[in-house]
């Protein structure tokens, strides 16, 4: 059975995620960093996915995938839609996000900033793959290496307030934070 | 992994073949409601913002003003308003630039003008955010269904050509998504957006013995980059550059459908000019550098459906969603119909 605090914990992470979403569209892209743009939702999906188990890890994807693919996938009439994609890269990039987070029980505190800033990388550049594969393509564009690890860097710098926002969520609704026992002993 | 990673697996699995055969209607209703939301925060945050205090250049009334705000905000405002006044004398050392600007508008009226003329139903929009970071090249506008906006209707801008008193319909892209408010316009530098177009004074003999014009399929370069897009022309033939396909020639939209590029684009838009020429194994490419600047963009014509009668009634008003486009041939130059550099200053 679910506690009444772990289904709040969810609730609120669900909602932050959605303001992230919302919020994203007032970021603007950075000129001095090649036109990148501070991806809030899926810096705010890993570490989400850092924090929460399995289960809840891939409701997030969902989520946020379906979020993603709606709001910035171009469908065709015609040809195959492709639509739910960007759902199943960040359920593979949240699955490797659960996988590492034994790594986490000494409780280092800038393990997690890496973790999310390689799963940026990873996301964006497996969406290039797909994307690529879909257009039968594989052309780079311009800046394209520039903008990706730009956005890593900026998900990576925007990581430590999330990670204290999820943990002052976990606190306030009286759920536990699942970042490995020890840590969750001592604190992130 | 124990049962309840297993049991939401398979939940999650089944979740995503659900995902991956939605059919490309259901697709875009999904869509359409999710730009609805960001619209809904758009619009409240811009007025939170104090934007709807001016509606078509005019301030509202004391009395709205009274009724919107108590005195607190008022006095917020009135902050915010000497900032603005601030901000407007270091402006004024930017004559130039709002010169320019009136000349676009000049241009874009008569453009307007134009269109009327032919009795095509023209809705002007705001680029509201253009959403850089994404394998696809779009841009959101202000107007939606509820503004007569439909799936596929073409987006268009005038631009200047040969001299500053001749404007040209260039075409932007169409719309691919649209919601009650708002609407996303995949560009014409988007790989997926395609478009019969032919090269203006290139012409090849048809099978028939007449000539006819040289024509291809239009579409963004794949990995082309946001500041320097460029698009490619397909499918031309092999000798192309001896009908008249060189550098410097104009590029314009056919009006004419095929099995990649749909005839929902009218004929005669500008799409822009032949950079480089190219003969490929089986047919010829030409790289074309579009008519305008899309990381400039701010102000854009959308096509409605339909035809307009000589008292602007709606002529065709049984047009529905997603019926595609009457396709109206026309003249690609606009004529000279007011000075636009006379009265500027």
């Amino acid at each position: 059975m679910l506690e009444r605090s772990n289904i709040v914990f969810s609730a609120s992470l669900f909602l932050l995620m959605v303001i992230g979403a919302v919020l994203s569209d007032f970021v603007p892209p950075l000129s001095i960093a090649f036109g990148a743009r501070l991806l809030l939702v899926p810096a705010m999906f890993f570490a989400c996915a850092l924090t929460v188990r399995f289960p809840l890890m891939l409701a997030f994807a969902f989520v946020a995938g379906v979020g993603w693919d709606a709001r910035h996938m171009v469908v065709e009439e015609g040809s195959g839609t492709g639509f739910g994609y960007s759902v199943f890269l960040f359920a593979l990039t949240g699955s490797l996000l659960q996988g590492v987070r034994p790594l986490f029980r000494r409780g280092r505190w800038e393990l997690p900033l890496f973790i999310v800033g390689a799963a940026t990388a990873i996301l964006l550049v497996a969406e290039w793959l797909l994307i690529s594969f879909q257009r039968g393509s594989f052309a780079c564009p311009d800046n394209f290496w520039y903008q990706v690890w730009a956005s890593t860097l900026l998900c990576m710098l925007i990581s430590p307030v999330l990670f204290y926002l999820i943990f002052r969520l976990g606190q306030v609704s009286g759920a536990p934070v699942h970042l490995g026992r020890e840590v969750s002993r001592e604190g992130f | 992994m124990n049962k309840s990673s297993i049991i939401s697996l398979g939940v999650f699995v089944l979740a995503l073949v659900w995902l991956f055969t939605l059919e490309n209607k259901t697709v875009k209703n999904i869509q359409s409601k999710v730009l609805g939301v960001f619209g809904f925060a758009h619009e409240t945050v811009s007025s939170a913002a104090f934007d709807n205090d001016v509606i078509n250049g005019e301030a509202i009334d004391a009395a709205d003003i009274s009724i919107k705000y108590n005195k607190d905000e008022l006095a917020q405002r009135y902050s915010e308003l000497l900032k603005e006044l601030f901000q407007l004398h270091l402006w004024r050392g930017q004559f130039d630039i709002l010169r320019e600007e009136n000349i676009e508008l000049k241009r874009s009226l008569n453009f307007v003008d134009y269109k009327n003329q032919q009795n095509q139903r023209l809705i002007a929009a705001r680029v509201i955010n253009r959403q850089s970071r994404s394998w696809w090249r779009t841009i959101v506008i202000d107007k939606g269904l509820d503004d007569g906006v439909v799936l596929n209707s073409p987006v268009m801008t005038p631009v200047a050509v040969d001299s500053t008193d001749r404007v040209e319909g260039a075409l932007v892209g169409k719309i691919t998504v649209v919601s009650r408010s708002q609407s996303t316009v995949v560009l014409a530098t988007d790989v997926e957006c395609m478009v019969g177009a032919y090269v203006h004074g290139a012409l090849e003999e048809s099978r028939g013995g007449g000539l006819q014009r040289v024509q291809g399929i239009l579409s963004g370069a794949p990995g082309a980059g946001t500041d320097v897009p460029h698009l490619i022309l397909r499918n031309l033939p092999k000798e192309a550059d001896r009908y008249g396909v060189k550098a410097g020639a104009k590029v314009y939209s056919s009006g004419i459908a095929n099995s990649t590029a749909r005839g929902i684009f009218p004929p005669g838009l500008m799409l822009g000019y032949v950079k480089a020429f190219e003969v490929r194994e089986i047919d010829a490419v030409a790289r074309v550098v579009p008519a305008l600047d899309f990381n400039v963009l701010s102000h854009v014509f959308v096509l409605l459906p339909g035809l307009l009668e000589d008292g602007g009634k709606l002529l065709a008003d049984d047009v529905q969603p997603n019926d595609g486009f009457l396709a109206v041939p026309s003249d690609p130059v606009v004529p000279r119909a007011r000075a636009l550099d006379d009265d500027v200053d």
